[in-house]
């Protein structure tokens, strides 16, 4: 198969300070013209699946909150299945969305979602991804948007078993990967950009 | 094979460290405390790559990439009317239709409508500084609107950022996701921008400057100015080498 490139890739540039209004106006109260923001993550009474919270605040190199950073998730359905746009797949949760984006609270920092548990994915009969979430990080400062995942805490014995935990099994702050439970069905995930707890940022 | 394995047999190029700014670029201020210290880790991607949320036209609405006229009171905005208008490809040339593509800016003299902005350059009341469209099925959009100011920005010293637009694009894969930010053609600002400059790379920050094209121009209206924007590509692995 020829897999000769012939375009270089369009450079990332910071997004700045000022995101909110291109991406999510209504959710900071910007009188914006456009009709809805395009967020996505809305949950409907027929959405298969457990409900969690997941929140978390980000934090810079003086383990200073950052407030002005929005963050996208991308996950499987309660089944484990995304949508896909190569095979119709049927078994994909028709209300489900598997993408979703927020701002930080300009206040506080703090990002939170109202979604469902994702499921195991299946690759082969004997490969597995316990339940994990994508997320994607852009911010004033950073260059070029992080990508990092999100396992859960209560789910160690998938988490043995997950390929990707396990290519990165001797990084060090693997840990940093876990959400906490805050409480039933709430989860939290704290990013730290620098320092000893310094997230695992994923090239994927 | 299944269909499962079938989606295992397609991949997406890595993005190219060779052209994208490095996480800590110290003259640009605000990345040395937000900079990872570690490299990303490289984990081949899994069964995520091909797939992104599909947006629908009517997500949006008919004025959403018309600038000049979606905040338009009682007179349309100030400034130089253009047209910015391109296509959306991916590494291997093959158009990316129905890709989302959202911008914002500031107004002519540089100011944003947000509360961040408190530059004393003044908010034009016909301006929001916002637009939103899906690629066509060739993977073209175009967005009327007004030429940004220049603007300048807290960074230590007498910095001022070129005439940008900022730029997120969703192609079709979550992995593809791009938030970038375009400039102008002959812009003695951009040599001496730290954020442009975090780019260290001529030929791709060449790539984010927009050409003036007076063959999409608007006779006695608009003049236009031309920014495609490349995503990774799809690679295609044969079956045997994914065991
Ligand atoms: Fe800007």
């Amino acid at each position: 198969m020829n897999n000769t490139k012939i375009l270089k890739q369009t450079p990332s540039q910071t997004a700045g300070p000022y995101l909110h209004i291109g991406c999510i106006p209504h959710q900071i109260g910007i009188n914006s013209s456009y009709s809805k923001d395009l967020n996505n993550l809305v949950l409907a009474n027929e959405t298969k699946g457990s409900r969690i919270e997941i929140c978390g605040k980000i934090y810079d190199g003086n383990h200073d909150v950052i407030k002005d950073a929005l963050v996208e998730i991308w996950q499987v359905d309660s089944n484990g299945h995304y949508k896909s746009r190569v095979h119709n797949n049927s078994n994909s949760d028709p209300n489900f969305n598997n993408w979703g984006r927020t701002s930080c609270d300009l206040e506080t920092g703090l990002w939170q979602f109202h979604t469902i548990k994702p499921g195991i994915i299946k690759l082969t009969t004997r490969k597995i991804l316990a339940p994990h979430i994508w997320l994607w990080v852009v911010a004033r400062g950073i260059n070029k948007g992080l990508f990092t995942c999100m396992y859960f805490c209560d789910e160690k014995n998938l988490n043995i078993l997950d390929c990707n935990l396990k290519k990165i099994s001797n990084s060090t702050n693997i840990n940093s990967l876990i959400a906490d439970k805050v409480e039933d069905h709430k989860y939290r995930f704290n990013i730290y950009l620098q320092g000893d707890k310094e997230t695992i940022f994923f090239d994927i | 094979m299944d269909k499962k394995n079938r989606d295992l047999n397609y991949s997406i190029y890595p993005s190219d460290k060779n052209i994208h700014p490095k996480s800590f670029t110290p003259d640009y201020k605000s990345s040395i405390l937000r900079s990872p210290k570690k490299s990303p880790l490289s984990i081949k991607n899994i069964i995520s790559d091909l797939s992104g949320h599909i947006f629908e036209k009517n997500d949006l609405g008919s004025l959403d990439n018309d600038l000049i006229k979606n905040y338009c009171k009682n007179s349309e905005p100030i400034g130089e009317r253009i047209i910015i208008f391109g296509k959306v490809l991916d590494e291997n040339s093959k158009p990316i239709p129905n890709s989302l593509i959202e911008i914002w800016q500031a107004n002519s003299s540089g100011r944003y409508r947000h509360n961040g902005d408190n530059y004393n350059a003044p908010l034009d009341p016909s301006f929001g500084g916002w637009g939103r469209c899906l690629t066509d099925n060739n993977g073209n959009y175009f967005f009327k609107t007004i030429k940004p100011g220049a603007y300048p920005w807290p960074n230590g010293g007498n910095n001022w950022r070129p005439a940008h637009i900022h730029f997120s694009v969703f192609g079709l894969s979550f992995l593809q996701r791009l938030i970038t930010q375009m400039y102008f053609e002959g812009d003695p600002l951009i040599s001496i921008c730290p954020i442009a400059q975090s780019i260290n790379n001529k030929n791709a920050l060449e790539s984010l400057i927009s050409k003036l094209d007076l063959s999409k121009s608007v006779h006695m209206d608009y003049r236009a100015y031309k920014f495609d924007i490349i995503l990774r590509g799809e690679k295609s692995i044969p079956f045997e080498n994914r065991k």
